[in-house]
């Protein structure tokens, strides 16, 4: 049972992580439409208020938070990632968000520590 | 002598990272333009190469490249990233590369073992 809780308080938990970041990108965007003023803005906050509630989890992790945001327009975006990392104890969680006028990527990745 | 030389084998240096990135983007597209077919594969392509060359450097970290390519369309785009880590040992690098007919964004973290 003790064994249990402490994996549980040391690995990287997908879901947990995914909820956070959904919130963090609803709250921030939400039903807005794309608005080059409010972009930059808009960045920061999502990216300071993730990492803000991941670090709030208390794990021994080192956090990257990346986003990317892009206007509705036809264009084609692509996106990869690799990492060079300790596959037992690290990992990654990426959330595709969208509304009417915007793409929203965000990724997290955890090391740990 | 030997302490600035052992300070140079275990810290994140920037240009040298910067080089390799540019190097992986010069040879994966080059002068091509956005073809939706081959993008895919250009983007996994230039990951992995990076990633090759920094593991060969043979540094005490774990790295994390990702990359991001975007059509010349009009379209805007904004990408931000913020890190939970220690300062004094961690490191990133962001080389922002363009042709005629494409963006491309790749971002290196380091973060010391």
């Amino acid at each position: 049972m003790d064994e249990d809780q402490s994996a549980e308080e040391t690995t990287f938990v997908v879901d947990e992580i995914t909820t956070v970041i959904k919130e963090a990108v609803e709250s921030t965007i939400g039903n807005h439409s794309y608005q080059q003023n409010k972009i930059n803005q808009w960045m920061s906050n999502i990216v300071e208020s993730s990492l803000s509630q991941l670090t709030k989890l208390g794990k021994p992790f080192k956090y990257i938070v990346t986003c990317i945001i892009l206007q509705k327009n036809g264009a084609g975006l692509h996106t990869a990632s690799s990492c060079f990392w300790d596959n037992t104890t690290d990992g990654s969680c990426t959330v595709r968000w969208e509304n009417k006028t915007i793409y929203c990527i965000v990724s997290v990745f955890g090391l740990a520590i | 002598m030997d302490d600035d030389q052992s300070a140079e084998e275990t810290a994140f240096v920037v240009e040298e990272v910067s080089a390799i990135i540019k190097e992986s983007l010069e040879s994966v597209i080059g002068r091509s333009s956005f073809e939706h077919k081959r993008v895919c594969q250009w983007t996994s392509s230039v990951v992995e190469q990076s990633l090759f060359q920094l593991s060969k450097l043979a540094k005490p970290f774990k790295y994390i490249v990702t990359c991001i390519i975007m059509q010349k369309n009009g379209a805007g785009l904004q990408s931000a990233s913020s890190c939970f880590w220690d300062s004094t040992t961690d490191g990133s690098c962001t080389v922002r590369w363009e042709n005629k007919y494409l963006f491309c964004i790749v971002s290196v973290f380091g973060l010391a073992i």
